[in-house]
């Protein structure tokens, strides 16, 4: 195999708690923002983060040509180009985003429809389709700490019609900077925080693992297993600080740095089948999945989990944990760690629970195989692996 | 505040990395090609080459081959600006060492501005519309390495060294392929390999790093190591792995909120007119003996695995940092002591009265952003390696 490897993330990662009194306004100007759109969602209308943003937009003196908060979750496409028209009408320059990652993907999604001069966003499917267009500055603000698509290059927008997700992959996604405020996730409930941080999880794991990982990509993505393992628990345990937090989703953004250079593998195929048929969300899926195929995945990756193990378990348990051994204690203790947390918060469902039966497993197969994630896992699979892993995760078994 | 990182370079590394750069361009939409190279780089045929691969793709190339100086000035950037305009060209390809690497820059700082005025404060807010892409062959003189980081330092008509920082004239793509790389001795490998490590744990230990920016850190030691442990490796074999690890520390190191270090060592390079690695070889030692209770417990239990050696884990808390850092001293300070390096600035030329100058000056420039810890780090530093 040759030899090369190529890295590029240009977002302008902006971090701390309260960064968006101090450089959202400021962040715009210097791209040369004059009128911005808007866009968020319910929740964050409810729940005051669209306010925070608004307000600092307001008292940088930056017009807001419109706001749009009625995104769906997993976004689709007629929404894209509503928004997109909407975009066109008022003569904006710019757009700000905050939200989860539906939000998210779908700021990115009217983005390029602008920059293409596209009408409709199927046009534009597919990986690396994409030229580059005219220039249309965007920040995101995510209110979670998994998903990374703060940072990263990758939509995925349902399309309805067809009951299914398409994906677009283009450096062209990536926004000019990202801000990332405790401020906006304070109030997450706790099951959100344990799959967010799960998702976060596998997507700096698998970046690791993945057939196209480098040397960039591999330490961003430990940076963030190591922060994610020292502050978790002490997020989830609450409480009026939100450091706790703030690390979390600071490591979400680093996980998705990670995963947005070297893609993805079929931890993330199987919880998209899984979220589509179930209607849930993404995360919160991968808590039980990723232990499971990382299982499976052992005999090309053992080498990676063995280093991995450092960067997740406490050094000396680390220490004491025999080299060949350690590979196989890096996914039983994340299936482990998942599950103990889990039963820690009240009322938090399994995926048996929400809906996942033998009825479903043969249509979140055919859906998981259809995902591009499965070209670049390490290991090649196939609908068998795929139902047995679910069938595993339906009777508790790793 | 946790900080604020960006990188906005896409970096393509490894075989066959030349043959990509068409598929750029091509999604860049351009289809003038500026191309830049020293004259260091058309003797070794590595001109001719880039050539001959972007000749097979639908473009017309302008070429500018620079009979470059020790330093960048702003004669040659004026003048490499003005073919660039009158060509018409969209995108700028830059082969050659720093220096070129330098002129290159301003003149995409030039293009974005619309002007050769280039020393205002107006780059900060001019828009980035010309691509730059690196493909390093060389570094020769370290007195100022930037591939991969929006700096670049150009003499004035008066021949006073300025500096210019922003994100317009940062590159955009930085490419490096095995068959650029021109060959050097393995004393000059062994310097870059002391830059590579030397700025990287540097970046680690300045304070308010950036997380994204020890990244780079970390990827620099991974890709150095070879170099640093196994004493079998023929330095010669690797010179893009050393460019490589180069460039990602020089992102982290500039990527360091305020890195203190840097100016110390660029004032005296600069006040002294000394090659910027020469001083840097020679204070690092004592810097990293100084700064090493600064890492924070995470990075120093990442080192320990780094250095591969189980022994470091069984150390209470408080040793561990002198512990590793100490594997690093160590090496480094064998490397130099094999390239015959001066270990205290007194041999450099530097007297106490230069000090005294020194760290005012660095102080001025640091203050009020920098620490007390940070102003008493800047007068240990001198003073001891005076
Ligand atoms: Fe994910």
């Amino acid at each position: 195999m040759k030899d090369y490897f190529e890295f590029y993330n240009p977002v302008s990662l902006i971090a701390g708690q309260k960064c968006v009194q101090s450089h959202l306004a400021a962040e715009l100007k210097l791209l040369g923002c004059k009128r911005v759109i808007v866009l968020s969602d319910n929740y964050c209308n409810d729940n005051g983060q669209l306010k925070i943003v608004r307000d600092n937009i307001n008292a940088g003196g930056i017009n807001i040509g419109g706001v749009y908060i009625d995104i769906p979750f997993n976004g689709n496409l007629v929404v894209v180009k509503r928004i997109a028209d909407l975009c066109r009408i008022n003569s904006c320059d710019s757009i700000v985003a905050v939200g989860g990652s539906s939000v998210l993907e779908t700021a990115k999604c009217v983005k390029i429809v602008l920059t293409q001069n596209a009408h409709n966003l199927d046009e534009l499917q597919g990986y690396d389709t994409v030229r580059s267009g005219y220039k249309m500055p965007m920040i995101l603000l995510p209110v979670m700490c998994g998903s990374g698509s703060e940072v990263s290059n990758v939509s995925v927008i349902r399309d309805r019609i067809h009951n299914n997700k398409i994906e677009i992959v283009t450096s062209e996604l990536f926004p000019n900077a990202s801000l990332i405020d405790s401020q906006l996730i304070a109030n997450l409930s706790k099951d959100r925080v344990l799959d967010s941080a799960f998702d976060a999880l596998a997507n700096a794991i698998e970046s690791v693992c993945c057939l196209q990982h480098n040397p960039i990509s591999t330490r961003y993505a430990y940076m963030a297993i190591m922060i994610i393992r020292d502050n978790l628990e002490k997020a989830l345990k609450g409480g009026k600080n939100t450091i706790n937090l703030q690390k979390l989703m600071e490591a979400a953004s680093l996980a998705g740095v990670a995963q947005s250079s070297s893609m993805l593998g079929s931890v993330h195929s199987i919880c998209h089948g899984i979220s589509i048929i179930l209607d849930v969300n993404h995360a919160t899926a991968v808590g039980e999945v990723l232990p499971r195929v990382l299982k499976y995945n052992i005999e090309s990756s053992k080498e990676m989990y063995g280093k991995m193990l450092f960067y997740i378990l406490p050094e000396s348990e680390y220490v004491s944990t025999p080299k060949e051994k350690r590979a196989e204690v890096f996914y039983t203790f994340l299936h482990d760690w998942y599950m103990q947390l889990k039963r820690g918060i009240k009322d938090m469902k399994t995926l048996a629970e929400h809906g996942l039966s033998v009825d479903n497993i043969d249509e979140i197969t055919g859906k998981a195989l259809m995902d591009g994630a499965n070209l670049t896992n390490p290991r090649h699979i196939d609908d068998n692996a795929i139902k047995l892993i679910l069938t595993n995760i339906l009777e508790g078994k790793l | 505040m946790s900080g604020q990182f960006c990188n906005k370079a896409k970096i393509m590394v490894g075989d066959e990395a030349l043959e990509r750069i068409s598929f750029e361009i091509y999604n860049c939409n351009c289809t003038r090609i500026f191309i830049i190279v020293d004259t260091q780089s058309v003797s070794t045929g590595a001109s001719k080459m880039l050539e001959r691969i972007i000749n097979y793709t639908d473009v017309t190339v302008t070429y500018v081959k620079l009979r470059v100086k020790k330093y960048a000035t702003i004669d040659d950037a004026v003048l490499a600006h003005k073919i660039f305009r009158d060509s018409k060209c969209e995108f700028i390809i830059c082969l050659g060492g720093d220096v070129v690497t330098n002129i290159a820059m301003a003149v995409k700082l030039m293009a974005n501005l619309g002007s050769t005025n280039i020393f205002g404060s107006s780059n900060y807010v001019a828009e980035d519309k010309i691509p730059l892409m690196l493909v390093p062959t060389n570094v020769n003189n370290f007195n100022n390495v930037n591939f991969g980081v929006g700096r670049a330092v150009i003499f004035d008509e008066n021949n006073v060294s300025r500096t210019l920082t922003g994100r317009t004239l940062a590159p955009n793509h930085i490419v490096i392929d095995k068959r650029m790389i021109i060959k050097v001795k393995n004393y000059v490998q062994d310097i870059r390999v002391v830059m590579a490590v030397g700025m990287s744990l540097i970046a680690l230990m300045e304070e308010e790093t950036p997380l994204s920016a020890k990244v780079f850190s970390f990827a620099a030691l991974d890709i150095a190591r070879d170099q640093l442990f196994d004493e079998k490796v023929n330095l010669k074999k690797y010179p893009d792995k050393i460019i490589n690890a180069i460039v990602n520390a020089n992102i982290a190191y500039s990527g360091s909120y305020l890195n203190v270090f840097a100016e110390v060592v660029a004032n005296i390079a600069e006040r002294k007119n000394l090659q910027y690695y020469h001083v840097f070889a020679c204070m690092i030692d004592r810097q990293l003996a100084i700064a090493a209770n600064r890492l924070d417990d995470v990075d120093v239990s990442t080192l320990g695995i780094y250095i591969g050696d189980e022994g470091f884990f069984c150390l209470p808390n408080n040793e561990r940092r002198i512990y590793v850092i100490g594997v690093f001293r160590c090496i480094l300070s064998k490397i130099n002591q094999n390239l015959g390096l001066t270990k205290t600035l007194t041999e450099l030329g530097v007297t106490p009265d230069d000090a005294e100058s020194i760290i005012n000056e660095v102080v001025a420039q640091i203050s009020p952003r920098a620490s007390e810890t940070q102003i008493a780090n800047v007068k240990e530093l001198i003073n001891y390696t005076l």
